[in-house]
C-alpha cells in the first residue's frame, strides 16, 4: 500500500471516530445511568472514608464501571456508617454487607440488580446457578486479574479449569484449539451465564457455533455427508485430541465405524500397513481415508459423490 | 510457491491496522474534555529482547504463536477516563500472533474493536514436485511428467508386472531429491468492530461487523486413484464477513431482544488443479483409476478438486423474557436462517480424453450449472425457571432445531472417478434434513446444606434419507451439592439413559444417492451407525473441594466418567455379534492443590489421569458383503494420558523482587489392539503400539526486579520439548507405495526461549 494512501487512511481512522465521540460526549452529562437504589444517607457519604482502610480494594475498583456508580460502596455493601463507627470506636467490623459471607443466591441477586440483561439475562435456572455458583466465584469487583470481564484469574480458561480440569487436560493434547496459547478462550464458544442452550454454547446448535470460524463447512453442498451436516461432534472433540484435526478417533477406524463396505472400506488396516510395517498403505498412513476422500465435509463437484473431488 | 505459507497481501494490513488502532485510541484522549473528579490515565508497556531456539524445524513449536528473535513488544496498555473511558490493549505487538483491542465508552456510545491474528503452522519443510503456476494451479515440470510417462509406457510394453513400488520409487527418487520445499501454514486475521448505542439504558442497540481473512496453505489429499495419491499444498484464501444488528429492551417486567445477521463466506479460489507426476497427456481406460500399475498406466495429466464454495447465511432472531412472580421467568426465543450457495459447477472432469458418452470436460454437458442450494434453519427455544420457595427450584426447557434442506435434487447420468474414467452409474444429490427436539426438566430442593436435584431429558432426532427416521433418547439425571462444612464442598451428578430408534434400514442411507434401481448395497448389513444406533449412556461427574483453615489452602479431587454402550442394538448378524462402534469409555481423575499463605508467595499443582477406550468391530469383504464371521476384525483402542503441572510465585523481596515459575507435562500413550480370528480374511491382525503417542513438557521461570517506582526489569525463559511417535506419520517419507506425501515436519523438537523484558507503568 502506498505511503500516502496509508497516511490518509490512518488519519481517517483518527478523525472520524474522534468527531463522532466529540459530537456525543457533550450529551454525556445528560445521560442517566440506571443504578440500584441509593440509600438516603449515601448522599453524604464520602468514598475516601472507605479508602482509608481499603485502599487496595478501591484502587482498581475506581477505574472500573463500578467505580462510577452513585453511592459507590454503599450501593452494594449497604449502610457503611455503622461499620465505620464500629471500627473506629471499638475495632469491630459492625454491620455491613460482606459478599464473602453471603449465600450465592444473595450475591447473585445483588449483581443481577444491574446485570440482569444481555449475556447474563438467562443466568437463573442455568446449571451454574443450580450448582450454587455465585458471581463472585469467578468474578471480582475489587481484586480482578483479567484484562476484561473482571475475572479472578488472568484468563477465562484458568477460571473454568478449576471445576472442569478434564478440559484442561484435553487442551494440552497435540491437536487443540489455540486456547493455551491465549488466542482463544472458553468464552469464545460458551456463555457461562446462559441457561437456555445445551452446554451453554453461544449458538443454537453445535454446527452453527463451529461455522462462526469455519464458515467454509456450512454449504450447502451438492454432495453432503450426513453425519457432518448433523453434528460436528460426531467426529470431532473441540476441546482437544491426540488424533489429527481434533478427531475423536484415528482414521481409518473412525470412518470404519460407519463404512464397512465391500473391498477397501471394510478392510482391516493393522501394523503391517503403517509406515514401519511390511505393506504401508495410503489408507492407513498420513490422512488415511482423506488421502483420497479429501472433501469429507461435503463437495460441490459433480464427480464428487464419494467426496473425492 | 510462497515460503512459510504467509500471504504478502496481508502484510500491509497487519502493519496498518495496529498503527491505526493505536492512533485511534489516542484520539479520544486528545479530544476529550477533562473531568476533574474522575480523570485518570494509566498505562503499561512491556518491551524487550527475546531469543528462541529449537533443535529441529518442526512447525509444532510455533504452531499457534510467533516467536521472533530480537526486539519484542509483549504487552502495551493505555487505559484512561477523561470523560471518555478508553482501554487499548496490545498483546504481542507487530507479530503474527498479535492482538489489538480497544474499548471505549463515550456517553451513549460504547465501542469495541478487536484485531486478532492467529497463525496455524501445519508443517515445515514439505517436499513436493508441485509448484504454483497460478492461484489454485499446481504444476510439475513438463520434462518430469513426460519422462515418467515414457518410462512407464516402456515398462508397460516390456513387462507390465514390473510396474511396482521399487520401479516407481526409482523413477521419482531423483526428482524428489530436487523437489520444491515449502512450509504449510495459514494466518487468520480476524477483525471485529462493535458499536453499542445507549449502553446501560433500557434500550440497548448494537451494531457489529466481523471480518476474517484466512490465507496460506495446508496439506490436502488429492488423488488420481488407488495407485496414485499426490498430497498437495492446498491454497487457502478465504474471507468471512458478518454484519449484525441487535437490540434489547429491558424493563422491570422482562425484556425483548432481536437480532439480524448477514454472513458471507467467500473463497477466492474455486478449485485446485494439480498435475499428475506420471502423465503428461490425458488418457483413459476402465482401469485408469488404479494406475500406474500392471493393470493400467492411463489417466489424466492433471486432476481437479473442488474447493469450498462461497456461501451466505441470513439469520433473524426474536425473543422475550418475562419476569414472573415467585422468582419465575419464562424465556422464549425464535431464530430463522437461510443458508444459500450457488456457485457454478465444475465440469465432471479436467481430463480431455473422456469423450464418451460425451465430453466430460465440457460444462454444457452437466444437467445443471449450479446447485441453487438452500437450507432453512429454524430454532424455537422455550425456557422456564422458578423458585416458588427458597428451597425449591424448577426448570423446564424445550428446544426444536429444524434444518430443512430445500435444495432441489439433481440427477447425474454418471461421474468421473478421480479424473481417470467415466463411471456410468447414475447418481442423485441428497438434501439431508433433520429436526432435533429436546425437552428437559429439573427439580431441586435445598435440605439445609444439601441440595438434591433430579431431572429428565428427552432428545429426539427426525431424519430424512438416512437409515433411521427417528431416534429417541431418554435420560434421567440426579445431582447433589453438599456444603458439608464451611470448608468442604461436594458436587456429584449422575445421568443414565438410553436411545432407541424406530427402524434401521441399512440400505436407505446407501441407496439415497443412487437413481432407482440402485445397485446392490455394499455396506455390511449388520452394521449400525453409531450416530443413530441404540445405546445406553452413563455419565458421572464428582468434585470434592476442601478449603480448611483460613482458606489459604484448597484441595480438590474430581472424577469424570462417561460410557456409551451400543450393546442395546439388537443382534442381527447370524454370528451373534454387533458391528460398528460397540462401546466407548472415558475416565478421568484430577487432584489439584493451591496454597497461598500470604501475599508474598503462592504455589499450586495439579495431576490428571485419563483413560480412553473405544471398541469397534468390522468385517472385511471382497466384491460382496462377507457373511463369514471369520472375516471379522476388532479394534480396541486404549489411550492413557498423564498430565501434571504447577507453578509458584514468590515475592523474594517484597515490592522489589518477584519470582515466577511454571511447569506442565503431558504424556499420551495410545495403543490399538487389533484382532482377527484365524481362518478367514484377514486371518490375523497385528496390533499398533505407537498410536498417536505424544509427550510434551514446558518449564519456565522469570525473575522481575523493580528498578524504580514505575520501572521493572525481568529476565526469564522457558524450556520445552515435544515428542510424537505415531505409526501413521512418524518417519513418513515423500514417496511410499502408490503415494506422494509432503512429509512436512510437525514432529519432535526441543526448544528454549530466553528474554529480557522491561516494564514501565504510569
Amino acid at each position: 500500500m502506498r505511503p500516502v494512501r496509508r497516511a490518509v487512511l490512518g488519519c481517517l481512522w483518527v478523525i472520524l471516530p474522534s468527531l463522532l465521540m466529540g459530537a456525543t460526549s457533550d450529551s454525556a452529562s445528560a445521560q442517566i445511568t440506571p443504578t440500584p437504589t441509593v440509600p438516603p444517607h449515601a448522599m453524604n457519604f464520602d468514598v475516601s472514608d472507605c479508602k482509608t482502610c481499603h485502599e487496595k480494594a478501591m484502587t482498581a475498583f475506581e477505574q472500573t464501571h463500578h467505580g462510577k456508580i452513585p453511592g459507590l460502596c454503599e450501593s452494594c455493601h449497604g449502610d457503611v456508617t455503622n461499620h465505620l463507627k464500629s471500627e473506629s470506636e471499638k475495632g469491630e467490623v459492625g454491620t455491613i454487607i460482606s459478599f464473602k459471607k453471603m449465600k450465592p443466591a444473595d450475591v447473585n441477586k445483588a449483581c443481577l440488580t444491574c446485570h440482569d440483561k444481555m449475556r447474563q439475562a438467562n443466568w437463573m435456572g442455568g446449571v451454574h446457578d443450580r450448582k450454587s455458583l455465585a458471581c463472585t466465584t469467578c468474578h471480582s469487583v475489587h481484586d480482578f486479574k483479567s484484562l476484561t470481564a473482571q475475572l479472578k484469574t488472568t484468563r477465562d480458561n484458568e477460571t473454568c479449569f478449576s471445576c472442569h480440569p478434564a478440559i484442561r487436560a484435553k487442551g494440552m493434547r497435540t491437536s487443540h484449539h489455540p486456547v493455551r496459547e491465549g488466542k482463544m478462550g472458553c468464552a469464545d464458544c460458551h456463555n457461562p451465564h446462559d441457561a437456555t442452550r445445551p452446554k451453554m454454547i453461544k449458538a443454537e446448535w453445535v454446527n452453527d457455533l463451529c461455522y462462526t470460524c469455519h464458515a467454509e463447512k456450512r454449504g450447502p453442498f451438492l454432495w453432503e455427508h450426513a453425519p457432518v451436516r448433523e453434528n460436528c461432534l460426531n467426529c470431532h472433540d473441540p476441546h482437544g485430541s491426540n488424533h489429527d484435526k481434533l478427531l475423536v478417533a484415528k482414521l481409518p477406524y473412525l470412518c470404519q465405524r460407519c463404512h464397512l463396505n465391500t473391498r477397501h472400506p471394510g478392510s482391516l488396516y493393522d501394523f503391517r500397513n503403517t509406515i514401519a510395517g511390511t505393506n504401508p498403505s495410503n489408507r492407513a498412513v498420513e490422512h488415511a481415508c482423506k488421502n483420497c476422500h479429501q472433501n469429507v465435509h461435503g463437495t460441490n463437484a459433480p464427480s464428487g459423490p464419494y467426496l473425492g473431488r | 510457491m510462497r515460503r512459510r505459507g504467509r500471504t504478502s497481501a496481508g502484510e500491509p494490513m497487519k502493519r496498518l491496522l495496529p498503527a491505526a488502532l493505536l492512533v485511534f485510541a489516542a484520539a479520544p484522549a486528545a479530544f476529550a474534555q477533562s473531568s476533574p473528579a474522575q480523570g485518570f490515565t494509566l498505562g503499561e508497556i512491556d518491551f524487550g529482547l527475546e531469543r528462541a531456539y529449537a533443535d529441529t524445524n518442526s512447525s509444532k513449536f510455533r504452531e499457534y504463536r510467533d516467536l521472533p528473535n530480537g526486539p519484542y513488544l509483549p504487552f502495551f496498555r493505555l487505559f484512561g477516563d477523561d470523560g471518555i473511558r478508553y482501554n487499548l490493549i496490545v498483546e504481542n505487538g507487530f507479530r503474527d500472533d498479535a492482538r489489538y483491542r480497544l474499548f471505549a465508552d463515550a456517553g451513549p456510545l460504547r465501542i469495541m474493536a478487536d484485531y486478532n491474528l492467529i497463525p496455524h503452522r501445519f508443517g515445515n519443510d514439505a517436499h513436493t514436485l508441485l509448484h504454483e503456476a497460478a492461484k489454485g494451479v499446481l504444476v510439475i515440470d513438463d520434462t518430469i511428467q513426460t519422462a515418467n510417462q515414457r518410462a512407464l509406457e516402456a515398462q508397460f510394453a516390456s513387462n507390465r508386472n514390473g510396474i511396482n513400488f521399487p520401479f516407481l520409487s526409482g523413477l521419482v527418487a531423483p526428482e524428489l531429491a530436487a523437489a520444491n520445499r515449502l512450509d504449510l501454514a495459514l494466518l487468520r486475521q480476524r477483525g471485529t468492530f462493535e458499536i453499542g448505542l445507549t449502553p446501560g439504558h433500557p434500550v440497548d442497540v448494537k451494531l457489529t461487523y466481523f471480518q476474517e481473512r484466512r490465507s496460506g496453505n495446508r496439506a490436502a489429499g488429492t488423488s488420481f486413484g488407488f495407485g496414485n495419491v499426490v498430497e498437495s499444498p492446498e491454497p487457502i484464501q478465504y474471507r468471512t464477513e458478518d454484519l449484525g444488528l441487535s437490540a434489547e429492551v429491558s424493563r422491570s417486567w422482562g425484556l425483548i431482544r432481536g437480532a439480524a445477521h448477514y454472513n458471507r463466506f467467500d473463497n477466492q479460489i474455486d478449485a485446485l488443479v494439480f498435475d499428475n507426476p506420471f502423465r503428461a497427456t490425458d488418457s483413459t481406460d476402465a482401469s485408469a483409476y488404479t494406475g500406474p500399475a500392471s493393470g493400467s498406466i492411463n489417466g489424466p495429466s492433471r486432476g481437479r478438486i473442488d474447493l469450498s464454495p462461497d456461501n451466505k447465511a441470513i439469520t433473524g432472531s426474536l425473543g422475550f423474557l418475562l419476569r414472573l412472580p415467585a422468582n419465575s421467568r419464562l424465556t422464549a426465543d425464535f431464530a430463522a436462517s437461510r443458508w444459500t450457495q450457488d456457485r457454478r459447477f465444475l465440469p465432471y472432469t479436467i481430463n480431455t480424453a473422456i469423450t464418451s458418452p460425451f465430453r466430460a470436460d465440457d460444462p454444457n454437458n452437466l444437467p445443471a450449472q449450479s446447485l441453487d442450494g438452500r437450507i432453512d434453519v429454524t430454532n424455537v427455544s422455550l425456557f422456564f425457571t422458578s423458585r416458588p420457595m427458597s428451597e425449591l427450584g424448577i426448570t423446564a426447557r424445550y428446544r426444536v432445531y429444524d434444518l430443512s434442506n430445500k435444495t432441489d435434487r439433481i440427477e447425474f447420468p454418471g461421474y468421473v472417478r478421480f479424473d481417470a474414467v467415466w463411471e456410468p452409474i447414475p447418481r442423485v444429490s441428497v438434501p439431508y434434513s433433520y429436526k432435533r427436539t429436546q425437552a428437559d426438566a429439573t427439580v431441586s430442593y435445598d435440605f439445609g446444606r444439601l441440595t438434591a436435584e433430579g431431572g429428565y431429558r428427552y432428545v429426539q432426532w427426525n431424519r430424512e434419507f438416512r437409515e433411521t427416521d427417528r431416534t429417541r433418547e431418554h435420560t434421567v439425571l440426579g445431582a447433589v451439592n453438599l456444603h458439608a462444612t464451611g470448608w468442604a464442598l461436594l458436587r456429584a451428578s449422575y445421568e443414565t439413559g438410553y436411545r432407541d430408534r424406530d427402524r434401521y434400514d441399512y440400505v436407505a442411507g446407501e441407496d439415497a444417492s443412487f437413481v432407482e434401481p440402485a445397485p446392490a448395497a455394499t455396506n455390511l448389513p449388520s452394521l449400525r451407525r453409531y450416530d443413530q444406533a441404540g445405546r445406553n449412556v452413563d455419565r458421572f461427574n464428582g468434585l470434592l473441594q476442601l478449603t480448611p483453615g483460613s482458606g489459604n489452602f484448597t484441595f480438590s479431587l474430581s472424577y469424570l466418567f462417561t460410557k456409551e454402550d451400543y450393546g442395546r442394538e439388537a443382534v442381527v448378524d447370524p454370528s451373534g455379534l454387533r458391528y460398528g462402534l460397540i462401546d466407548v469409555r472415558y475416565d478421568t481423575v484430577t487432584a489439584e492443590a493451591d496454597y497461598s499463605p500470604s501475599d508474598r508467595w503462592s504455589v499450586y499443582g495439579f495431576y490428571t489421569y485419563e483413560k480412553n477406550r473405544n471398541f469397534q468391530r468390522g468385517r472385511q469383504s471382497g466384491a460382496n458383503p462377507s457373511t463369514n464371521p471369520l472375516d471379522d476384525w476388532t479394534s480396541n483402542v486404549r489411550d492413557r494420558v498423564s498430565s501434571f503441572g504447577g507453578g509458584a510465585t514468590a515475592a523474594l523481596v517484597p515490592e522489589k523482587l518477584d519470582l515466577r515459575v511454571f511447569g506442565r507435562y503431558q504424556k499420551v500413550d495410545g495403543q490399538n489392539d487389533l484382532f482377527s480370528p484365524p481362518g478367514g480374511t484377514p486371518d490375523i491382525a497385528f496390533p499398533i503400539g505407537n498410536f498417536d503417542d505424544t509427550k510434551i513438557w514446558t518449564a519456565s521461570a522469570e525473575v522481575e526486579y523493580r528498578l524504580a517506582r514505575l520501572w521493572s526489569l525481568a529476565i526469564g525463559g522457558w524450556l520445552e520439548e515435544y515428542r510424537v511417535n505415531d505409526s501413521a506419520t512418524t518417519g513418513l517419507s515423500n514417496y511410499v507405495p502408490v503415494s506422494f506425501f509432503l512429509a512436512a515436519n510437525d514432529g519432535n523438537y526441543k526448544a528454549r526461549v530466553g528474554y529480557v523484558r522491561a516494564s514501565y507503568r504510569w
